[in-house]
């Protein structure tokens, strides 16, 4: 006597099949277009960092994988004093916008009144300026014989005693602060909702002061929600162009201009490409960081 | 010493009265629970005591110092919060050790203290532990830990026990009086259980819509409500409106086709109550009288230990009594005589 | 019971903070300096844009003029990069839109493959320094000829957007309520028909916010454009940055104004969906 067994009955429900299938398909147009121009690009940036360009007697050009572009970044005077430079710019930039940030946080957090309304409304708006734009608003507000110094002469400072602010890391500072400020404020008020009230009720009841209670409390609870914010602005200054490339000096630079120039100027696409992968072990425990967390925080 | 004292206390918002004129004697050492129904006022009221709510009117005097304007962290007050509020990111010790170490206690005495005061509460060694390792019951102990390590003179509780399930909270009752009687502190308790209230407090101040409606202990709130609201929200009772006649020193109401005797402290000749009968309070006949009501579409609801007598009546809608388990329904019909009612004024309803 | 412990010292290190008025105070300064430092530098953009005239040391121009708006709105290079940038932003919005909404709506409700390190990957754009990403996107264009094209641009320009959109949208269909879905499967529709008319409109708020931060990132994108584009393809930002390198103050400013015009216009459009957690869904959460 024949059994007849269906195929179906030992199978997996399709139900499964046919939504894992839709899955894969959903999300693969996204898959190829970051492949090709996201992923692929950063493995050709570290290829090339690694390929080196010589030229033999004839003229002719010789390539072979080495370490000689990391050599030369070191090497270099230049490019060593860039790559300092760009550090410390982005620490500098990070360390204020974090500070005007959280007070605008606390503010909107737990001030009432017209001020804090105030500041609720207007610390949004350099999120909608063009960073090209407000290089050059700050340009014509920083400069000598700009803006403020024109203000500070009226009330008596003398001509020439106003610091050089455009062109030098003063200027690429102020700009990037002036342009992270939404972020980070949006973010840390985000955090500083979490914290519900009654923890804050709590601390005043046994006894502490608004000082301590930043201290103890909301410090500590606000801060890994903070550190996201954090790396994630220094990501961005590290690797900025726009902001250095209008405001800072012709020397040091930070790596994202040299990096530009060394590509479309000198032809010198090695050295750009090394720059590019320094960038990147630089900020490589940032973006570790950056990421884990993210993804701690979004997916449950 | 600990005696609190409001006196007048308002607080309104934008368009309701959260708080009206209300004052309050609490004495040394009581156990008072401000109980009632939810948006009463009284969690309110816990708040100002506290300090994180500044009346609009009034006066709040914690021994005979008016601490209306003082901020919470300067008052002789701690609170266990409805959420309890413990700081995720310290450990049990460190959440009670906190206000200690505010204060610069030295760290051997800072030990000593939250080591004893765990010991109180019955929860020995999890000082090192995080909230969010501990179960409802245990943090519940916490916050009380954390409130009470601090030598307070009032302890202010906001409905501690809301957040757990039926069990440990009838368990928890009897620990949190216990604690209380221990360490013979003045306190306040807000509730909207009145099983809590009956059975831990001293006294009871019973709020509605703002306003203090009685004070007293169990007996008194349950015996003898000073308004309708008491009558109606402590116990269950049936409410059935009349008029009143006084005839010398009885007074007798009449309630549909039934003349009830009242107790009507005060109350004129003529005037239209409310009459409040609890089912306990209740005979059955099975003959008409003229202080009894006929109670249509009976039927009994089985509790076990007793039995509910449910019906209706044309006028008064729904009307119970309490009868014996051995009781039951024949074919006759059936009436319902009140052997003990009170009235109230029919307008009054929420003022005491 | 036990010994009282001591009241609390007066805390002199904070006193300032916790006097109300003291704080009032000290907020109002700093709001107003706020005030100044964000509002300040676009003010002087829009006087420069304005100034016939403007010597050194006045504090305002000296003579009014239209004259360089009206130089700037006649230059055909001014009016060509604008219609670019405004051309562009949109394009790559809605390419963007039509690859990262089904994508976010697949990782929020289907099952993935490898969900968590696909999601874990569409991070990486932004852990990785983009000007270095744009160089070394520059030296692929030029191997397979996208150098100095239109889709070049639109491809860059998705770099950044793309990462928004997928993590928007993602957290956007997660918040909404799977039985409302599985509501209208189960009173007929077909799944697409589910999706286009009950999670679609929900998702709506949230979708708008990504490609209102999707259309301003285009419109912005100076950088990379800088590299891919020249010499053919001058959007606005780029051509600020010669303007801006060739000292032509006021008509920088004339530019500047107009390149920021439609940001600030959305920025008052949009304002009711600029909630904190849309914002910060927009920023934070990517």
């Amino acid at each position: 006597m024949a059994v007849v067994t269906s195929a179906r009955a030992v199978g997996r429900p399709r139900r499964l099949d046919r939504s894992r299938a839709a899955g894969v398909l959903l999300v693969l147009p996204s898959l190829l277009y970051l492949t090709v121009f996201v992923f692929i690009p950063v493995i050709k940036a570290f290829a090339t960092s690694f390929t080196v360009r010589d030229r033999d007697d004839a003229g002719n050009y010789t390539y072979r994988v080495g370490l000689d572009n990391y050599n030369q970044l070191i090497a270099s005077d230049t490019l060593r004093s860039n790559v300092i430079f760009t550090v410390f710019i982005a620490v500098a930039s990070v360390s204020i916008v974090f500070v005007i940030a959280y007070v605008i946080a606390l503010a909107l957090r737990f001030g009432r009144g017209p001020s804090a309304r105030f500041l609720g409304r207007i610390y949004i708006v350099p999120l909608f300026i063009p960073s090209v734009i407000a290089s050059y608003a700050m340009i014509t507000f920083l400069a000598n014989h700009g803006f403020v110094d024109g203000i500070l002469q009226a009330i008596g400072l003398p001509d020439g005693v106003f610091p050089k602010i455009v062109f030098d890391w003063k200027g690429i500072v102020i700009t990037q602060v002036w342009l992270s400020l939404p972020f980070m404020t949006v973010l840390l008020s985000s955090v500083l909702l979490e914290i519900s009230d009654s923890l804050i009720e709590s601390a005043r009841d046994v006894g502490a002061s608004s000082w301590q209670i930043f201290r103890h409390i909301v410090l500590p609870l606000s801060a890994p929600g903070a550190l996201i914010g954090v790396t994630f602005i220094f990501l961005g200054v590290i690797g900025g162009f726009t902001v250095p490339y209008l405001l800072g000096p012709n020397a040091p630079q930070m790596l994202g201009v040299s990096m530009v120039y060394y590509m479309t100027n000198y032809f010198e696409p090695y050295i750009a490409s090394t720059q590019a992968v320094a960038i990147f072990l630089l900020s490589l425990v940032a973006a570790v960081y950056y990421v884990r967390q993210q993804f701690k925080r979004e997916i449950r | 010493m600990a005696e609190v004292d409001l006196r007048g206390v308002s607080k309104g918002y934008k368009d309701t009265t959260a708080v009206d004129d209300l004052s309050l004697h609490i004495k040394d050492r009581e156990f008072v629970a401000l109980l009632g129904p939810s948006g009463c006022g009284k969690t309110t009221t816990l708040r100002m005591l506290a300090g994180f709510i500044r009346p609009d009117s009034g006066q709040i005097l914690i021994d005979g110092k008016d601490v209306t304007n003082v901020p919470p962290e300067r008052r002789p007050t701690a609170m266990v919060f409805q959420s309890y509020a413990l700081w995720p990111h310290m450990t049990v010790a460190d959440n009670i050790a906190f206000g200690l170490r505010l204060r610069r206690l030295p760290k051997t005495e800072v030990e000593d203290r939250t080591g004893r005061m765990l010991e109180v509460v019955g929860l020995p060694g999890v000082m090192k532990r995080y909230p969010s390792q501990l179960s409802g019951g245990q943090q519940q102990r916490v916050a009380l830990a954390r409130a009470l390590v601090l030598g307070p003179k009032i302890l202010l509780l906001d409905e501690p026990l809301s957040n757990l399930d039926a069990k440990l909270r009838v368990r928890m009752r009897d620990e949190i009086r216990r604690i209380q009687q221990e360490l013979q502190i003045t306190t306040v308790y807000v509730t909207h259980d009145q099983e809590e209230a009956l059975t831990m407090a001293d006294r009871i101040a019973v709020m509605n819509k703002g306003v203090l409606q009685q004070v007293g202990d169990a007996l008194d709130i349950y015996d003898r409500p000073a308004t309708a609201f008491v009558a109606d929200f402590i116990g269950s009772s049936n409410l059935l409106s009349g008029t009143l006649r006084l005839a010398g020193p009885t007074a007798v109401a009449q309630v549909g086709e039934a003349r009830v005797p009242v107790e009507a402290d005060g109350l004129p000749d003529g005037a239209a109550v409310t009459v409040s009968a609890r089912p306990e309070d209740m005979e059955v006949l099975r003959a008409p009288a003229p202080d009894a009501f006929r109670l249509e579409d009976p039927r009994l609801v089985n509790f076990g230990a007793y039995k509910r007598l449910l019906g209706r009546h044309p006028a008064f809608g729904q009307l119970e009594a309490r009868v014996p388990k051995a009781f039951a329904l024949g074919k006759e019909p059936v009436y319902l005589r009140f052997t003990r009612a009170r009235a109230f004024t029919s307008d009054e309803g929420d003022r005491s | 019971m036990a010994a009282q412990v001591p009241a609390l010292p007066a805390i002199r290190l904070s006193w300032w903070i916790d006097d109300a008025r003291i704080r009032r105070m000290l907020l109002r300064l700093f709001a107003a300096a706020l005030a100044v430092f964000i509002g300040i530098p676009l003010l002087t953009l829009v006087l420069w844009s304005f100034a016939g005239e403007w010597f050194w040391p006045n504090l305002i121009p000296t003579q009014w003029s239209l004259r360089w708006w009206q130089e700037v709105l006649e230059n055909p290079r001014v009016t060509n990069a604008m219609f670019l940038s405004f051309t562009i932003a949109p394009v790559v919005t809605l390419l963007t839109a039509l690859v990262a909404i089904p994508a976010g709506y697949a990782f929020a409700r289907l099952d993935v493959p490898f969900r968590r390190t696909l999601l874990l990957l569409f991070l990486i754009p932004n852990a990785f320094p983009r000007i270095g990403l744009y160089v070394s996107l520059a030296v692929l264009y030029y191997q397979i000829g996208l150098i100095d094209t239109y889709w070049g641009i639109v491809f860059l320009h998705m770099i950044g957007t793309m990462v928004y959109m997928t993590w928007i949208t993602t957290a956007t269909f997660r918040s909404i309520d799977p039985h409302l879905e599985e509501a209208a499967r189960d009173a007929g529709a077909s799944p697409l028909r589910a999706f286009f008319s009950v999670v679609l409109p929900l998702a709506m708020p949230g979708i708008i916010v990504a490609s209102l931060f999707s259309f301003l990132a285009s419109v912005d994108e100076a950088q990379g454009t800088l590299i891919v584009g020249t010499p053919h393809y001058i959007t606005m930002p780029v051509l600020l940055y010669t303007l801006i390198s060739s000292f032509q103050r006021p008509v920088a400013a004339v530019f500047s104004v107009l390149l920021a015009l439609p940001s600030l216009l959305l920025l008052i459009v949009a304002q009711r969906y600029l909630h904190s957690e849309y914002v910060a869904a927009g920023l934070g959460r990517v």
